[in-house]
């Protein structure tokens, strides 16, 4: 029954945290503990919705193949009609479950997190609308409602990055991140117009059902184009080289946030985007090409930036920015389920660690640097077995989470392309190895702050049942999505029943092992000095901790471009249009300086001009009668 | 060659030339309402020349002369009244120092 | 009357008319100019009668020759400025004046061409005084009475700007 309706009412399950939105926007701001409970019961009742919609799907006859569709009309411009509805298949119904139970997780979170902050009411709002937007996102019919949607996130992202606006690094983060993404934004609305030209519809289902056949019949070349411009707004959004800057910033947020952007949300509306117009992709090899490389480099690119890095957050930064190349390098390689496989373990594993993060910073007074902690095993329990779960979950450690996804990918990987298999695997080792480093030196050894570390305490209830929630999650979500035939669920046209690969597995499973060794070594045992290293490899090292200078070389090229252009217009705006409009006031004032003394107040002379006014008159009045006369003959 | 209305106009043209002369070239603002009061003269001429020489049936030519007369001297008793006052409260009669409403 | 004689009349009251009006105008002495207007109303009064008209003949010396005149009077005496200035000069604008009024005799002397002179015609009442007062009342009564209020509002208008602010 309960399914059953909650299929029928999907459209509430973005609809509720909207609603949230704008109840405590607009009334209960002010009151922090009402405004929480309102959205944590809001998003509560998405993910009860959400699970009633996934039991629906799996009960039902549901699949990719046969969705379920509910649409109204939005608008009609001319031949244009464009429709809002719900969509869901196993790929939404997987979506709303991971949004729904991250975005509601990091709500409770929330309540012990931002406890006294002056914005407490404010961000419950924000939380409430992106979480809104993204499930609305993951619901959309077409590609304009996605865009709809996809533009709100971008905008919340913007909102809560830059949620403590009085810092200056926070507010040039958020608009970073808007404006970063924008550029992919711009790519996208491009893509979605050539798609409306050329198709006549945006809608999802009967684009799957046109494109093969536009293809058989014109080729690929238009529509290689289009897809093109498709991805690049993924590649904003996503964070994808060259258009992950944002990312690392985005961390100017309070932690919550960085774990809904980077676990649920924000960042793998890309994947989803792409995911959800497979049908397209999965056409055009070129563009599969590019989409796989793309990845596979983002990933490995920024994999070997987090190894230098020192602030917790940027860590686990950089590290989503390599596992989301990881999900697009599955994308790449034909692989849709090992793709969303990865992203639902992921979202549970990174949420974990970024909330666990959050607690090490919450319990430190927001010290971020690891090399500053050191020893909060002892004093943080629950968060240090929290974190070891998550490394271990994302360096593919069997039996947790990340081990199942990671490998399938890698095996996907290995069918296409040795070389992207080989881009992977070393980018596995390099995840395990940073990851590792994160634990080792913030939990292991001496603490590095003698006064912060009597300071550290283990956080409260609301902060624990999240974390404890997500550790449960990260372990098992793996290995069961496994067992209970994922790639049978989620999956794009013929399912790809692979036994392991135990070979593939095995490689991957021993280069973690060697990794997470290699670690300890280094930074809990200190057979080697980490120092030492840093300086033998000091070129290699400069660059990674320089996150390869992509910011620097961003900013010198915006400066050459920005100056240059601004310099050109600059000089036409003081020489061509200041001067028009100096030249048109100089004009007016010249002639106001020809005709000011006629206003010398002598009532004599206006008379005088008044009356030769009516002379000139009466002078054209004979002009005239003389000729009407002459006309007429003369008879008047 | 007899007098017609041509006659009557001319003189009356000249009048109001006069008249406005003395408008444009006084100083005395009393001698300006002097051209003022020229002026209207040479239009009521017109009118009563008109209709004794045009053809029309009754005096409302005259009449209408009549009228302006009562104008022009509620008009020239509103002008010396303005003239006192002007020169009461700024000691000239001078029009050229009247300029106040010069911008 | 004969041609002639009205020919000799116009032209002696036209002479006497224009005379006196440029002796208004060029006049130096605001006293002189007064008296000459006085003398030039009356010239215009009983070129009135010539055309007809007594009665407005006959309101031209009362109200102008009479009661305008003095009132002129009254006030050149009183704007008085005492004795060794000119109480009527030109300003700077003489000669655009000069040829302003010019142009217009010129113009209106084009004018006067398209007119046919004619010296008959019109209408010629036996008793202007009794018709005026007929039509006055009865065709133009609203006019009649709207004058009456005029008079009365520049009357009183004439006293309070005459009079002045009450001293307090």
């Amino acid at each position: 029954m309960f399914n059953e309706f909650a299929l029928e009412h999907a459209w509430l399950i973005p609809l509720l945290p909207a609603i949230s939105f704008v109840i405590i926007g607009m009334v209960t701001r002010s009151y922090g503990k009402l405004s929480a409970a309102i959205a944590v019961s809001m998003s509560t009742i998405s993910f009860l919705l959400a699970v009633g919609v996934t039991l629906a799907v799996v009960a039902g006859n549901i699949t990719v193949d046969a969705p379920f569709v509910q649409k109204l009309s939005w608008f009609h411009i001319g031949s244009v009609n464009i429709s809002m509805g719900v969509l869901i298949d196993p790929l939404t119904a997987m979506m709303l479950m991971v949004v729904t139970t991250v975005s509601m997780l990091v709500q409770i979170y929330s309540c012990g997190y931002m406890e006294g902050d002056p914005g407490y009411g404010r961000f419950f709002a924000f939380l409430s609308l992106f979480a809104g937007s993204m499930l609305g996102l993951v619901l959309a019919v077409n590609f304009l409602q996605m865009y709809f949607f996809w533009e709100l996130v971008g905008l919340c992202s913007y909102l809560l990055i830059g949620f403590y606006y009085y810092k200056i690094s926070a507010r040039e983060a958020a608009k970073k991140a808007f404006m970063t993404t924008r550029v992919g934004d711009f790519g996208l609305l491009l893509g979605i117009l050539l798609l409306q030209l050329t198709f006549g519809t945006l809608d999802f289902m009967e684009l799957q059902q046109l494109v093969p056949i536009y293809v058989m019949h014109g080729g690929a070349g238009f529509l290689t184009i289009i897809a093109l411009l498709l991805f690049v707004g993924p590649i904003g959004k996503s964070g994808q080289f060259p258009l992950h800057v944002w990312l690392p910033d985005a961390m100017e947020g309070p932690t919550p946030v960085s774990a809904l952007i980077h676990a649920a949300t924000m960042v793998v509306a890309g994947v989803y985007l792409v995911g959800r117009a497979f049908f397209l992709f999965s056409q055009l090899p070129a563009v599969m090409t590019v989409i796989a490389w793309l990845g596979g480099f983002t990933a490995i690119f920024a994999a070997s930036i987090a190894i230098t890095q020192r602030p917790i957050k940027r860590i686990l930064a950089y590290s989503t920015i390599s596992q989301l190349g990881y999900m697009m390098l599955a994308l790449g390689v034909g692989s849709l389920t090992s793709s969303f496989f990865h992203l639902m373990t992921h979202a549970f594993f990174k949420a974990m660690l970024f909330l666990s993060a959050g607690a090490v910073m919450h319990a430190m007074a927001e010290e971020a640097d690891i090399f500053k902690m050191g020893g909060l095993r002892k004093k943080m329990p629950v968060t240090f077995a929290a974190m070891t779960i998550g490394v271990l979950a994302i360096s593919g450690i069997p039996p947790f989470a990340g081990f199942f996804s990671k490998d399938e990918i890698l095996a996907a990987a290995a069918q296409v392309s040795p070389a992207l298999y080989i881009l992977a695997t070393i980018t596995a080792f390099m995840t395990a190895f940073y990851m590792a480093r994160l634990l080792f030196v913030a939990f292991m050894g001496q603490p590095a702050n003698q006064e912060a570390y009597d300071h550290a305490h283990e956080v409260g209830w609301f902060m624990r049942v999240p974390l404890i929630v997500l550790s449960v999650l990260s372990v098992v979500s793996g290995i069961w999505a496994h067992m209970a035939g994922f790639d049978d669920w989620v999956r794009f046209g013929v399912p790809a029943h692979e036994g392991m690969n135990l070979m593939i597995a095995g490689t991957s499973t021993l280069l973690a092992v060697i990794a997470l060794a290699l670690a300890w070594k280094v930074y809990v045992a200190k057979s080697w000095n980490a120092d030492a290293l840093a300086e033998k490899w000091g070129v290699l090292y400069q660059l990674s901790f320089h996150k390869f200078y992509i910011d620097e070389i961003y900013a010198a090229l915006i400066k050459f471009f920005v100056d240059g252009i601004a310099k050109v217009l600059y000089w036409i705006d003081v020489h061509i249009v200041d001067g028009i409009v100096n030249a048109l006031g100089g004009l007016v004032r010249a002639v106001s300086e020809m005709l000011s003394p006629a206003e010398n107040g002598q009532v004599q002379s206006y008379a005088g001009v008044y009356l030769f006014g009516v002379i000139v008159l009466l002078a054209y009045g004979v002009y005239y009668a003389s000729k009407l006369m002459a006309m007429l003959g003369g008879a008047f | 060659m007899s007098i017609g209305l041509t006659h009557y106009l001319l003189l009356a043209a000249m009048l109001f030339a006069i008249g406005m002369f003395g408008v444009l070239s006084k100083r005395n603002i009393i001698a300006v309402l002097m051209g003022i009061e020229l002026m209207l003269n040479a239009v009521n001429i017109n009118l009563v020349a008109f209709n004794r020489f045009m053809p029309v049936h009754d005096l409302t030519g005259q009449l209408m002369a009549l009228f302006a007369i009562v104008v022009g001297v509620a008009e020239v008793a509103i002008g010396i009244a303005l003239a006192f006052r002007i020169y009461r409260d700024r000691n000239t009669i001078n029009v050229d120092e009247l300029n106040r409403m010069k911008g | 009357m004969s041609e002639l004689a009205s020919l000799v009349v116009f032209c002696l009251l036209a002479v006497v008319i224009l005379g006196t009006a440029l002796g208004v105008v060029l006049s130096n002495n605001l006293v002189h100019s007064a008296l000459l207007m006085t003398a030039c109303f009356i010239g215009v009064g009983i070129m009135y009668i010539t055309l007809e008209a007594d009665f407005l003949g006959a309101v031209e010396f009362m109200t102008y020759s009479g009661g305008v005149a003095v009132l002129i009077v009254m006030g050149v005496m009183l704007t008085h400025k005492g004795e060794g200035v000119p109480s009527n000069p030109f300003n700077g604008r003489k000669i655009w004046a000069a040829a302003l009024s010019g142009t217009f005799i010129a113009v209106m002397g084009l004018v006067s061409t398209f007119v046919t002179s004619s010296s008959q015609g019109g209408f010629v009442s036996e008793d202007t005084v009794g018709d005026l007062a007929d039509m006055m009342l009865n065709s133009y009564i609203l006019p009649f009475e709207i004058a009456a209020v005029l008079l009365l509002a520049a009357l009183l208008g004439a006293i309070i700007l005459a009079k002045g602010d009450e001293e307090s």
